[in-house]
């Protein structure tokens, strides 16, 4: 049996990896705990599982793995917290607001010898793996450029305080089109030239941004908060346009879906019959926990993508295109 | 600022319709010459002039016009009150001046010319003259385009616009940089002007490009705007889409979403098999059903400025800023930094003279 606990719920992705942990069997999801009770103990009841008052007591339920969801800001100090009590994490993303805070997690998951992994579900998503498989037994070529989305719904609350979020739409959006990228081109972003506005000043909530990776692709993409909460039939989306030397490549990962138009709803809305990307993601870090496979995308993933943030940062800073700093490592074990 | 809707323009009949000669006679002057004969109550194509004589005699026969080779013949011939510029971009500048010089109003195809430098003589010139410079800058007659306009409002303050057009490589001087300007200037420039259009001045420009073919470096390209007004926009466009045309439009604004795609909103798709396909060459020309074409409601706005006096809905002035943000988006994919599009600077008063 391997036991596996939530720390925090402030991330909406908490109710999804709770699911998909109650659905896969051999797995004991152990419990919840999050530094503010009452939304922690709203959540457990939620999920059906046992609250937790401390983070010792969460780990003292013989956990093998913790999945963090807490914001973005306390990802580092959460991490290291549950590293250091050998625990394996799954951190959700951005692993980190700061490339140096990415930076000590990866290296303290090195010194203690667990899994760090960074919640990445679209590498789990059937299509981009089918895209993957395409890019990657030369179907398209040198991949010459790339066209990106992952537009979504301001989701509100912590996401837009700069103070837990570290960030707006850029922090949010940006690093799951650039994992993608990264693991479909295998290849890291060179420089980085982002435009972005924000309505209320706090963080910006619309996001434009170019790459230029280092074997020459070139990439925009989309990471704007731009889709109406209220009338838009879905929360928003991550498409891909491939431009190769041998052919081009188009990517709309949530198409698989049916329309329900309803009197008893105000909107039409997508009914999803694709394969579960985040159940996918669980499932791995399962097996990871089990010791019976490495990670499909890892702490060091986690900080590539916060790089790339960093330097969209310091474009919006400068109104200049940026290069990506890119800290130096040893091999991956 | 609120851009408004193309409202048609319908003056009285006039005496007699304006007479019109086409410069050029390929895809687009066939597509103007169909366009004139569509508004039979203000215009009539008179003349067409080409160097390629089969062709202008074919279109011209086509009309009941002429065809000639002697653009001076067709300049200097005072019956000529209009001319349609319907050549390769590389042309523009000095047929436009020619036909102004000789008092003619103009309708120039897009862009408007190959560098602001070039653009801005057409803009002393024009400005000079009392006579009408219009930019065909078509894709503002779209009923799709007209469609989002008149729904602008709804959306809020608009933030980020996504414009997309893609097509296959058409081939011969469209791809010729020094005919052409490239695909910033050739086909981006309809999204540029768009922009422009309903999100005002562009202060920065950032763009990347790529191809298949390393002797036509700009075949594909992304283009990032920053325009004065706060809003931001993408645009991309390519030649490397051999799945044929397609554009599509997303205005994304504080309360809504507006958003088109074509061939999405064509109402017909015929398939015929495989052995009937014709392999169109050159540039494609994206059309939908309608009583009226947006190449025929473009026309009619041109003829009615030139009756009436009145400005052209897209002046020499809106050609200009559509060339300068092309021109920083090329500069920008040159340097790999923005860059700031150039400015139109009237010129000085002479020294004594009063303003």
């Amino acid at each position: 049996m391997t036991r596996i606990g939530i720390y925090s719920s402030a991330h909406i992705h908490a109710g999804a990896y709770a699911a998909a942990l109650r659905a896969l069997p051999g797995v004991e999801f152990a419990g919840v705990c999050d530094p503010e009770a009452k939304r922690g103990k709203a959540a457990a009841k939620a999920f059906g599982a046992r609250y937790a008052a401390s983070p010792e007591q969460l780990f003292d339920l013989g956990l093998d793995g913790v999945i963090i969801c807490s914001e973005n800001v306390h990802h580092r100090g959460d991490a290291e917290r549950a590293l250091a009590a050998g625990l394996g994490v799954l951190c959700e993303k951005p692993l980190a607001t700061k490339p140096a805070d990415a930076l000590a997690m990866v290296r303290a998951a090195a010194r203690a010898r667990r899994p760090l992994m960074t919640a990445f579900p679209c590498r789990y998503s059937t299509p981009l793996r089918e895209a993957r498989r395409l890019v990657r037994e030369g179907a398209l070529g040198k991949v010459l450029a790339a066209q990106g989305t992952n537009r979504g719904m301001n989701p509100g609350g912590w996401f837009v305080d700069p103070e837990l979020s570290g960030g707006g739409a850029v922090m949010d959006h940006t690093v799951h089109v650039v994992d993608v990228l990264r693991w479909i081109l295998e290849d890291e972003v060179a420089s980085v030239y982002a435009e972005a506005t924000g309505a209320s000043g706090e963080v910006e909530d619309h996001g434009l941004l170019l790459f230029r990776f280092e074997q020459g692709t070139s990439a925009s993409l989309d990471c704007s908060w731009s889709r109406p909460g209220q009338s838009f039939p879905t929360w928003g989306d991550v498409t891909l346009s491939l431009i190769g030397e041998q052919g081009n490549l188009h990517i709309d990962a949530f198409r698989q879906h049916a329309m329900l138009y309803s009197e008893r709803a105000k909107k039409g809305v997508q009914v999803d019959f694709a394969d579960d990307i985040n159940a996918g993601l669980i499932a791995d870090f399962v097996a990871v926990l089990r010791e019976e496979k490495i990670p499909e995308v890892d702490g060091i993933d986690g900080l590539r993508a916060v790089e790339v943030v960093d330097a969209a940062y310091r474009s919006l800073a400068s109104a200049r295109a940026t290069n990506v700093r890119r800290a130096a490592l040893g091999s991956r074990s | 600022m609120t851009p408004e809707l193309l409202e048609p323009i319908a003056p009285a009949p006039p005496a007699s319709p304006l007479a019109v000669a086409i410069l050029g006679s390929g895809r687009m002057a066939e597509v103007h010459a169909a366009s004139l004969a569509a508004n039979p109550r203000f215009g009539r194509l008179v003349a067409v002039q080409g160097r390629n004589a089969a062709a202008a005699k074919k279109l011209a026969k086509a009309h009941g016009a002429r065809a000639t080779s002697d653009l001076a013949a067709v300049l200097s011939d005072p019956h000529v009150q209009a001319v349609v510029v319907a050549t390769p971009t590389l042309t523009h500048r000095s047929l436009v001046l020619a036909a102004l010089d000789a008092g003619k109003h103009v309708l120039v195809e897009k862009p408007l010319a190959l560098s602001t430098a070039e653009a801005g003589e057409i803009v002393r010139a024009a400005e000079a003259q009392d006579r009408v410079v219009m930019v065909a800058h078509c894709v503002r007659w779209f009923h799709e385009v007209q469609a989002l306009l008149g729904k602008l409002e709804q959306i809020g303050r608009p933030r980020v616009a996504r414009a997309s057009r893609v097509a296959g490589n058409p081939g011969g001087w469209y791809i010729d940089e020094q005919q052409s300007g490239g695909i910033c200037f050739d086909l981006m420039v309809h999204d540029f002007d768009l922009l422009l259009w309903w999100f005002g001045a562009v202060e920065r420009v950032h763009a990347l490009a790529t191809t298949r073919d390393a002797a036509h470096p700009e075949m594909y390209a992304q283009v990032v705007l920053r325009h004065t007004s706060g809003v931001l926009s993408y645009v991309e466009g390519s030649w490397l889409h051999p799945d044929g045309f397609a554009t599509r439009v997303e205005l994304a604004g504080a309360e809504g979403l507006l958003r088109f795609e074509m061939p999405e909103t064509k109402p017909l798709r015929f398939v015929p098999l495989a052995s009937k396909r014709i392999q169109k060459q050159g540039a494609e020309i994206p059309e939908s059903p309608f009583r009226r074409s947006p190449y025929e409601l473009q026309m009619e706005a041109f003829l009615a400025a030139a009756l009436c006096g009145a400005p052209a809905p897209v002046g020499a002035r809106a050609g200009f800023e559509a060339v300068a943000v092309a021109e920083a988006a090329r500069a920008s994919i040159a340097s790999g930094q923005p860059c700031r599009p150039a400015v139109y600077a009237a010129p000085r008063a002479r020294k004594g003279a009063r303003s």
